[in-house]
């Protein structure tokens, strides 16, 4: 038992501090540690920068173009970018649709998209969701019929993230509405956003932003060579897409920044706290950063596991501790911030004093999408405890 | 012992639950006005200065009206807030008492203070001119200022502390307008040598330190019904969306771990509603320690209540809790103000 890293490990460590100190813009360092919403060409220019040196997609193998590191350097690298307050590389492309394409896209597929997935020529968004396709993802109601050399899709994603800046959407439709099972006759197709019959329209969150996003699909013909892998096998994709999207789920060096920004405003003048308030609230952050340490070593303990090569249903562990500590940490830093985080901004409508409040609504979210924490549980139970 | 509304009572009740829900449905009429015209405003001031001589149980019953209808009401900061800081002036002002209680004049209450816990002394100052006050200094969120004629605003002075009256056009005055998070339109004001006359002071001394903390007991008291209103509406909801919205083939009704946090939720609510209910029957106890304890108590149920309700409320209802258009979403931010108001205190 060991906890230290391989010198290796560390060299490395210091290569990916040093250049994200020399390549990241101030203005996006700024709005990631104040917890601010980024512009799309932030979030652009960030994982150009990265794809430079070959680094915006640290999941996938050199293979695929990817650094083709391992499990551990992966931890080192977000890890590092969440303490420089570096974005992450875009999650749409880099965690989901990559590794799909990767281990199931025909070679034609492979040569139009992963480049310009890896460089955001293409953003992506996750076409999944739908109104009565929520926890319960395998009740998806979207339809594509075949059509000579086109598939011609009906129906309504819900809960789009980013789509408004995207120019294509990975998407789950029913190719088999008369298969046995509701998992059956469900196929994994790209969509080009720009088709006509696509209608994409904003949800407003209570966090004041718009992130989201409902998109309508009337009549859309999207060519069968954009269908991934095997027509009726999407449901395959689509787990192991999510199974992808739950490593790393654990957002660690999130949750450190936020109690970053909690000591800040312990510190402040501005928080006007009594002297017991602020022993209280100083206690609390300790608490929250003893468990944060503790799902780190859990996190590790599943990396490893994964780093020899096995599935590990605690991931679950991650995503419910991970999301409990971002939800605490950010409830922690309203009640610091106190009167002075009251006022509030909409998106566009100029900037809050303080995104406390916004950062903590945002994150009642996190419990709901990824898996709901409810969901996650029964997963824990039947998968990992055997009940 | 006895928890049931009078006659009464239960009438304003459901005048108020009626007038609410109207406007939460159309938000095109001036709610302030049909307030004033059903005597809401004048219910909790003395019968000689144009009210209705009603006291706090009746306060709980429109707060709580309010909450449960989700409609944003300036009641709080006038009527709650500023309207206690004139009844109980050392010399109640009539005119302006009537004023207020008939909706021809608003007054609001300029208190908090960027860094300044709310029951110390103020940082906003006022030196003696010999027949009038020159008040410099800065107030934040203060809830509905931009429809006050007048500004009830706490200020040091040399060897304490006072309650006074400026003009919201006084000389002097400056105002910047935001949005809190729940909705309440509420302003920055500055005070740059504002002059106010003698007259002006509602109270000096150890009678301003009373005044103001007795403000902050009937806001808290409000405040504590307001979110046991809300707390009802967002569990009315949740239990709605749980029995109708299907997944898995099952309604969400069926899934034991959350019809485990509905109940959890009720427990929470039926706390707080006894929180306010005790609020309202103390808040004019003569005896200032014990009204004191009771408050702060009240204070520590009712905002973990409001923690747990709005977020379990949230979580049930998956994503359509988290959107700006949906009423669980907006109650959840209401609650979450007030929780955080509960704590400070
Ligand atoms: C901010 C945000 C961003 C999102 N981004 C995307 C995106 O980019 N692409 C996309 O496709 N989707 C996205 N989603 C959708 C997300 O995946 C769904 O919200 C999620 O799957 C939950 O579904 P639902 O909202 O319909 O809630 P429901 O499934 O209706 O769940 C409601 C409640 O019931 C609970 N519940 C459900 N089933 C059970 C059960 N069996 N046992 C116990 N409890 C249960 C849930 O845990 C939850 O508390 C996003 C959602 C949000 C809020």
């Amino acid at each position: 038992m060991d906890l230290s890293f391989s010198p290796e490990d560390i060299a490395f460590r210091d290569q990916v501090r040093a250049f994200v100190a020399q390549n990241l813009s101030p203005d996006t360092r700024r709005k990631v540690e104040q917890g601010r919403a980024l512009d799309k060409a932030d979030v652009v220019e960030w994982q150009r920068t990265l794809n430079r040196v070959g680094w915006a997609t640290p999941s996938w193998p050199a293979s695929a173009g990817g650094p083709g590191w391992s499990a551990v350097q992966r931890y080192i690298f977000m890890d590092e970018l969440y303490a420089a307050c570096a974005p992450e590389p875009l999650s749409f492309n880099v965690s989901m649709i990559g590794p799909v394409l990767i281990a199931y896209g025909s070679d034609a597929q492979k040569a139009r998209f992963l480049k310009a997935t890896a460089n955001l020529d293409i953003w992506w968004a996750q076409g999944f969701s739908e109104p009565g396709a929520g926890s319960d993802l395998a009740a998806l109601s979207a339809t594509a019929v075949r059509d000579g050399d086109y598939y011609v899709v009906n129906g309504q994603k819900l809960w789009q993230g980013m789509a408004h800046r995207a120019d294509w959407m990975f998407t789950l439709v029913r190719t088999d509405p008369k298969a046995a099972k509701k998992q059956g006759g469900i196929s994994f197709l790209l969509i080009d956003l720009k088709s006509p019959g696509v209608t994409i329209r904003p949800i407003i969150t209570i966090d004041g932003r718009h992130e989201v996003n409902e998109v309508f699909l009337d009549d859309v013909r999207v060519p069968v060579g954009d269908r991934v892998g095997e027509e009726n096998q999407g449901w395959t994709y689509a787990k192991y897409l999510l199974s992808n999207e739950r490593t790393g789920i654990a957002r660690i060096g999130m949750t450190r920044r936020i109690l970053a920004r909690v000591a800040d405003a312990l510190a402040s003048v501005e928080a006007g706290l009594t002297e017991a308030a602020q022993a209280r609230h100083a206690v609390e952050a300790t608490a929250i950063e003893a468990e944060l340490r503790a799902l780190e070593i859990t996190q590790l303990r599943v990396l490893a596991a994964q780093q020899a090569g096995q599935t590990d249903p605690r991931s679950s562990i991650l995503k419910i501790k991970g999301v409990e500590l971002r939800q605490a940490a950010s409830e922690l830093l309203l009640r610091v911030v106190g009167p002075a985080g009251y006022a509030f901004a909409y998106e566009g409508q100029g900037e809050a004093p303080s995104e406390a409040a916004s950062n903590y609504f945002t994150l009642r979210a996190a419990s709901i999408y990824g898996g709901a924490s409810e969901v996650q549980k029964n997963i824990i139970a039947s998968s990992v405890l055997g009940l | 012992m006895n928890f049931d509304l009078s006659e009464d009572q239960a009438m304003l009740k459901d005048t108020a639950e009626r007038l609410f829900a109207q406007a939460a449905g159309d938000s095109s009429g001036d709610l302030w006005a049909r307030m004033a015209e059903l005597g809401l405003l004048a219910a909790p001031f003395a019968e000689e200065d144009g009210g209705l001589g009603l006291g706090p149980v009746e306060t709980m019953i429109l707060a709580e009206a309010a909450g449960r209808a989700q409609v944003l009401t300036p009641y709080a900061s006038v009527i709650a807030a500023a309207g206690t800081a004139l009844r109980l002036a050392t010399t109640p002002p009539s005119a302006l008492i009537s004023g207020l209680a008939g909706g021809e004049v608003r007054l609001a209450w300029a208190h908090e203070e960027l860094g300044m816990p709310s029951d110390q002394a103020r940082r906003t100052r006022a030196r003696s001119t010999g027949d009038g006050w020159i008040v410099t200094g800065r107030k934040i969120n203060v809830a509905h200022a931009a429809d006050a004629a007048r500004l009830a605003v706490t200020v040091t002075i040399d060897g304490g502390q006072l309650v006074l009256l400026i003009p919201s056009d006084a000389r002097g005055v400056s105002r910047r307008d935001y949005q809190l998070f729940d909705g309440t339109p509420a302003s920055e004001i500055s005070f740059y040598e504002v002059t106010a006359e003698a007259s002006a002071v509602l109270a000096s001394g150890g009678e301003a330190i009373v005044l103001m903390e007795r403000v902050r007991e009937h806001l808290t008291a409000f405040r504590a019904a307001e979110a046991v209103g809300l707390m009802q509406a967002l569990l009315d909801a949740t239990l709605e969306h749980l029995k109708t919205r299907r997944q898995f083939g099952e309604p969400l009704a069926s899934f034991q771990a959350l019809r485990h946090k509905a109940a959890d939720m009720l427990v929470a609510l039926e706390q707080a509603r006894s929180m306010a209910m005790l609020a309202a029957l103390s808040v004019e106890d003569a005896d200032q320690e014990e009204r004191r304890k009771t408050l702060a108590q009240v204070r520590s149920v009712v905002g973990k209540s409001c923690k747990l309700v709005g977020q379990t409320a949230v979580q049930l209802h998956g994503g359509i809790g988290v959107t700006e258009e949906h009423p669980v979403g907006r109650g959840f931010r209401q609650l979450t103000l007030i929780d955080l108001e509960m704590e400070r205190g």
